[in-house]
């Protein structure tokens, strides 16, 4: 937990507040970063990346949002950053609906944390990307275009793709019976049932 | 969500189960959000440490002076005095020339 009076020390740019915020801190920003782009080095790269974006926006951070939801914000966007220098900017903006290596067992219920992984790890960066911020971190539709320079059109596009492939990544394709239009409808119904 | 929707849904068994899996996938990205992938040995050191070596100390107090609402209400004192004066001064310019001409004109 970080105490207010530890935020104001770190605004008048007291390093050694500034090194207790990152210890507190820096395992969960660690933890986002590694969730979006997928591979632990690089997400040092990224989390070094957002703290230095911390440590520049401090002094203007002013608590109107909750100090996790702002660090947050940072690491996705310095993610995303990190991906276009990386080349992987045409991930990010295309829309693969290409083929993913579905695998041949069906997974059993419930799904754990591990086996969510890698499914996500498997997924187009674009679509693990949205997917992530949304159902992992709860960003909102608005935040997710906006880290992204996409439109919120584009964005809700995505994550619908994406929570499809990803339910195909653990399940498998659903079984074709001729009720596609109900289908396409579920991935929205099972997110309004989870959070409502 | 219409009826005849969740009346299929009670009624597919088919469709109930996909529902039930997205459900479960949702959860499961959702347990993620909590979960903590615990970083490499030194990490927040390091990280620490390469911020404060890439800035200067004097730039993130001129940052936060920047940004201190009391700076800026007395940058704001400041500027009301210095342009009060400059009024207070050309009004007394003002009457002072016009003393001059009275005087020059009774002369």
């Amino acid at each position: 937990m970080v105490s207010r009076e530890l935020l104001d020390r770190c605004r008048r740019g007291e390093p050694a507040a500034f090194e207790e915020l990152v210890r507190l801190t820096h395992r969960r920003v660690f933890t986002l970063a590694y969730r979006l782009v997928g591979d632990r080095h690089e997400a040092e790269d990224v989390a070094q990346d957002a703290y230095l974006r911390v440590y520049r926006g401090l002094p203007g951070f002013r608590g109107d949002s909750s100090l996790d939801t702002w660090l947050y914000r940072i690491t996705a966007n310095a993610a995303v950053s990190h991906l276009r220098r990386r080349g992987r900017f045409g991930d990010l903006l295309a829309d693969p609906d290409d083929v993913v290596d579905v695998p041949d067992e069906v997974g059993a219920d419930p799904v754990d944390k591990d086996e969510i992984q890698r499914a996500l790890v498997a997924l187009p960066v674009a679509q693990r990307t949205v997917l992530v911020m949304r159902d992992a971190y709860g960003f909102s539709i608005a935040e997710i275009a906006d880290a992204m320079g996409l439109t919120e059109g584009a964005v809700k596009v995505r994550i619908h793709r994406a929570r499809r492939r990803l339910k195909e990544l653990v399940y498998g394709p659903a079984a074709p019976h001729g009720h596609d239009e109900v289908g396409e409808r579920l991935p929205e119904l099972a997110e309004e049932r989870s959070r409502g | 969500m219409a009826d005849g929707f969740e009346v299929h849904l009670a009624t597919c068994p088919e469709c109930a189960r996909e529902l039930a899996r997205y459900r479960e996938v949702l959860a499961a990205v959702g347990s993620l959000g909590d979960a903590v992938e615990e970083p490499p040995r030194g990490f927040a050191e390091r990280t620490a440490a390469h911020v404060l070596s890439s800035e200067r100390p004097w730039v993130g107090r001129v940052r936060w002076l920047a940004n201190d609402r009391r700076m800026h209400v007395a940058a704001a004192s400041v500027g009301g005095a210095i342009v009060g004066a400059g009024v207070l001064g050309l009004l007394w310019r003002r009457a002072a020339r016009r003393e001059l001409v009275r005087t020059g004109e009774a002369v």
